[in-house]
Formats: structure tokens, C-alpha cells, sequence
């Protein structure tokens, strides 16, 4: 798969964030998944992400492969046991989406439908290992499998807020490359400088490491963020920025791009998150590109 | 009552392998009840200790003390002139007294001596039995003062499931069917309607599943 050679390549990733619809209308999300083609190595499916129920991962994953678009698919351990997993994992093999990472998943008090029960049976190191196990030949519970799956891992590493943490992040990255990763998935940058920090922290982990790029939509999401987002920072210039333009959606493309572009001198790839209006990625990528 | 076990005797050696003199802290609260880590369970694992220290070649002083509630600041605070003398208190309550020592006591290593089972009744003498879940949100009432949340293995909210034989659940034949209890129950009751009412899912934000819990009664401040 091009991914997995892309990765091996050193070349900047290109990654965008596609949300499945939540229904099965998917005509915004087949026309948003066009409009990708060619532009980006992959596309992250997350799984019910925010907690918010929607189209299963595996489900819009496999929609993207249909049109063209390599994917990484997303595992929520808040929603899955090992059982379910693992069963999921496999399924992701034979229906050729091989790039797949897990994250714990947001609090369903966050979700649209927090009286549901959480699972977190597996966490995203022990899912690692327990796709490595499969790749190996064996389930979790040592049984030898009637034909192994093969898998390019990924890890999402965790907001820091400070040195410390940043260094704690740096060494659970490591030790989820040593289980298997190959890629890292950091959040969302809005300071470089505090993200090359990072990077340097973090070293050559032998993993490609993506940098997260959140389109800023709005004044308000800013402030939201900095609220309320662990290890957000988004500064005032920025802010006040968005708040003069003439045309603030075009000025928050911008933003996003010139982070992007700013990211190729401290890590592997960008993913773009544009948190529903994944009609502006191409934008994004053609700024960036340039 | 909360209900406990005492740990397997190489763990419990293992575990205070690093210190030479150690407070072994009974409760004489639940784990008293169920014989898990009372005055009686502290004498006695206070004197296996020492023996298997001393075959060792390793002696540990094990000093034994029981508090009247592990789990209450007020009783743990008596410790507070004496436990500096010790490398090491080794709990014989359940979780809830393990962690209010090492909440008092930060710099102390708080080392647990039982395992920490579940919320239950005394079926019959030396046998203890799950009752309740804690779930935050008790259906006894519509259940016929059985839960299903405790006490069938699926936690299903409209049983019986395909698995019930006979009155037993599917994973043994020793352990009855939650559901099959509930509907003989209501029937003894006159109360069968409740039984074919659909329940709801559950809201399970009340259980752990809501994240770590508390009760506050501002009415009881000092």
C-alpha cells in the first residue's frame, strides 16, 4: 500500500480527518472524499469520535477505499472489548484497509449519549500488542489463527502542558513504536516552537511522526480550545488575526497552512482536522503545497 | 458488607521483601465480618510473617494494630504519632482503607494484604455472596429485591437470556439465573406485570461508568 511505502520513503504525509456522516446519507462525504483524491497519502477515519454516535469507522473507511482513497482506521477502546477488537482487526485485513491505530476514546459524558456503558477493556498499548499478536498468528488468548492478518500501526500520543508531561508523552510514543508503531499521531499544533520541543524530546523514535493541524473555524472555537483543551495555547496574534479578516474562513485555511508548512521542519506529516468543514481541505493542502 | 479474601502468602512475602519492620492494619469494620482482615486475620498473619521472614534468614519486626475504621480520617488519624517508625503499613482493609492511609500518610508505602472482592451477604456460614453492584440507581423495587445488575453474569435489564437452563446461568450450573430468581419472585409477590414491562436501558452514568464518584451532603458540613 502507497501509505506504508510513504512511510518507509521519509517523505512529508500528508493526512487528512474525515468524519463520517451520522446517518447514512453519505453524498457530503463521497463529494469531501473526492476532492481529496490524489491530494493526501491517507485518510483518518476516526470512530466515534467525541463520543458521537455516527457511521461505524470500518464502514466509511471502507467507502474511502471504494473511491480511491487509502485510509487509517481508527479503534475506539471506549466502545470495544477484546474480543470485539480483535474481530474488528481482522475484519479491517480482509477488507484491505490496513492502517489502523486506537485511542481511548473521549468520555461519554462528552458524547451525545452519555447513559451508555464504556468498555476500555484494551488500552491503545495493549491493542498494539494485540494486533501484533494477530500479525504474529495468535488472539489474545494464545489461539493460532487460520491465516495471520498484517497491519501498519499507528499511536496517537496525548496533549502535554508541560515539559514534564511533554517528556512523559515523549516516552509512552517510544514505547508504543517499540510495540509495533510506525506512525505518531501528535495534537493539534498551535505553537511551533512548543511542538519542536516536543519533537526533539521525542528524538528519532524510528516512527514517522505527524504533527495535528486544527482548523481554527472561529474566534470562539479558540477561545473554547484554550479553555478547555489540555495544552492548548492559542495565542492572541493568532486570534486577533482571525478576528480582523475580512474573510475569516479564508484567513483560518491560511492559519492552518502556514502551520503545516511550518511543521515540515520539526516532524514526518501533517493530518489536517477541520472539524466539519472537510470542504476546505483541499484548500489547506493547495496553500501548503505550494 | 465489602467483602475480601486475603492475598496468596508468596505475594504477601514478595510485596514486603523491602522492609525489616512493618504496622500490620487490621479494620473491624467489614473485612472483620467476613474474616478477611480483622484483629483475628491481623494475629494471624502477623505470626506467618515473621515465620516465613525468619526461614528466610530475613527477620521483620511486624507490629499488629486493628483501627475501628480503616476508611474514616478520624479513626487512620491515630496513626499520626507512631508511624514513622515503620518502613511500611501493610492493610489488611479493603481498597477503601488502603488508600485513606496512603492519602493521610503520602510518604508512607501502603502495602495491600487482601483483595478486595465485591458488596455482599452472608449466604450461610463462611459463604459470602455478590449482592449489590453499586450502580447508583437501584431497580430492586421493580425486580422483586433481586438484582440483575449483581447477579446475572450478563447484567441484563430484561432476562432471562438464551443461556438460563433450568433455573442455572450458562457459565455454571452453580450459579442461579438472576432473572429466573426475579420472576419466581414477583410471582410470590403478585407483581408479574412488572416483569413484562420492557425496562429501559440504563443509564449507567450513576455506575462507574460516569467516572469516579462521590456523595456530598452539604447538609452534614462543618
Amino acid at each position: 500500500m502507497a501509505f506504508a511505502k510513504k512511510l518507509k520513503s521519509k517523505d512529508f504525509c500528508y493526512l487528512a480527518e474525515m468524519e463520517t456522516p451520522k446517518g447514512v446519507d453519505l453524498s457530503a462525504f463521497v463529494n469531501n472524499a473526492d476532492r481529496l483524491k490524489g491530494r493526501v497519502d491517507a485518510v483518518l477515519v476516526p470512530d466515534l469520535s467525541h463520543a458521537v454516535m455516527r457511521l461505524s469507522a470500518l464502514a466509511g473507511a471502507l467507502m474511502l477505499k471504494d473511491l480511491g482513497l487509502e485510509t487509517i482506521v481508527s479503534f475506539s477502546c471506549r466502545d470495544r472489548n477484546r474480543l470485539a477488537m480483535q474481530g474488528d482487526l481482522l475484519a479491517a485485513h480482509v477488507l484491505g484497509l490496513p492502517n489502523v491505530m486506537a485511542t481511548e476514546g473521549e468520555a461519554l459524558e462528552l458524547g451525545d449519549q452519555p447513559g451508555a456503558k464504556a468498555v476500555q477493556d484494551l488500552s491503545p498499548a495493549e491493542f498494539l500488542a494485540a494486533a501484533k499478536g494477530l500479525c504474529d498468528g495468535r488472539d489474545m488468548g494464545g489461539r493460532e489463527l487460520q491465516g495471520p492478518p498484517s497491519f501498519v500501526l499507528g499511536a496517537a500520543i496525548g496533549p502535554w502542558t508541560d515539559a514534564a508531561s511533554a517528556a512523559s508523552r515523549a516516552a509512552e510514543a517510544r514505547q508504543a513504536v517499540e510495540m509495533g508503531a510506525s506512525f505518531l499521531i501528535a495534537p493539534p499544533v498551535f505553537s511551533l516552537p512548543d511542538f519542536a520541543a516536543f519533537a526533539q524530546e521525542l528524538g528519532d523514535s524510528g516512527a514517522m511522526l505527524m504533527g495535528s493541524v486544527l482548523l481554527l473555524k472561529s474566534v470562539g472555537m479558540a477561545r473554547y480550545l484554550n479553555e478547555n483543551m489540555p495544552g492548548v495555547n492559542v495565542d492572541e496574534d493568532t486570534i486577533r488575526r482571525l478576528r480582523g479578516a475580512s474573510d475569516r474562513p479564508a484567513e483560518a485555511v491560511k492559519i492552518a497552512a502556514e502551520t503545516v508548512q511550518g511543521l515540515k521542519e520539526y516532524c514526518n506529516g501533517a493530518l489536517l482536522v477541520t472539524a466539519g468543514w472537510e470542504d476546505r481541505l483541499p484548500d489547506i493542502l493547495e496553500l501548503a503545497t505550494r | 458488607m465489602i467483602t475480601a479474601t486475603r492475598k496468596p502468602m508468596e505475594e504477601i512475602l514478595k510485596s514486603v521483601e523491602p522492609f525489616s519492620k512493618i504496622l500490620l492494619l487490621g479494620c473491624n469494620e467489614c473485612v472483620t465480618v467476613c474474616h478477611a482482615g480483622g484483629r483475628k486475620e491481623v494475629a494471624l498473619l502477623g505470626a506467618a510473617l515473621r515465620l516465613g521472614r525468619l526461614q528466610k534468614g530475613l527477620p521483620m519486626e511486624v507490629e499488629e494494630l486493628t483501627l475501628e475504621r480503616q476508611c474514616d480520617p478520624e479513626y487512620v488519624e491515630e496513626l499520626s504519632r507512631t508511624i514513622d517508625q515503620y518502613d511500611a503499613v501493610c492493610s489488611m482493609a479493603c481498597g477503601c482503607g488502603v488508600q485513606t492511609i496512603a492519602e493521610r500518610y503520602p510518604s508512607m508505602p501502603v502495602m495491600p494484604m487482601v483483595n478486595t472482592a465485591f458488596m455482599g451477604a452472608s449466604e450461610s456460614h463462611g459463604v459470602w455472596a455478590e449482592r449489590c453492584a453499586g450502580c447508583g440507581d437501584c431497580v430492586l423495587g421493580y425486580t422483586g429485591g433481586i438484582c440483575p445488575v449483581a447477579r446475572c453474569s450478563k447484567r441484563i435489564f430484561n432476562g432471562p437470556c438464551g443461556g438460563s437452563t433450568k433455573g442455572k446461568c450458562e457459565i455454571s450450573n452453580d450459579v442461579d439465573c438472576a432473572w429466573q430468581l426475579i420472576w419466581d419472585r414477583l410471582k410470590e409477590l403478585g407483581q408479574t406485570e412488572l416483569y413484562s414491562k420492557l425496562m429501559e436501558p440504563k443509564d449507567w452514568r450513576t455506575a462507574r461508568d460516569g467516572g469516579p464518584r462521590r456523595i456530598v451532603r452539604e447538609d452534614m458540613a462543618l
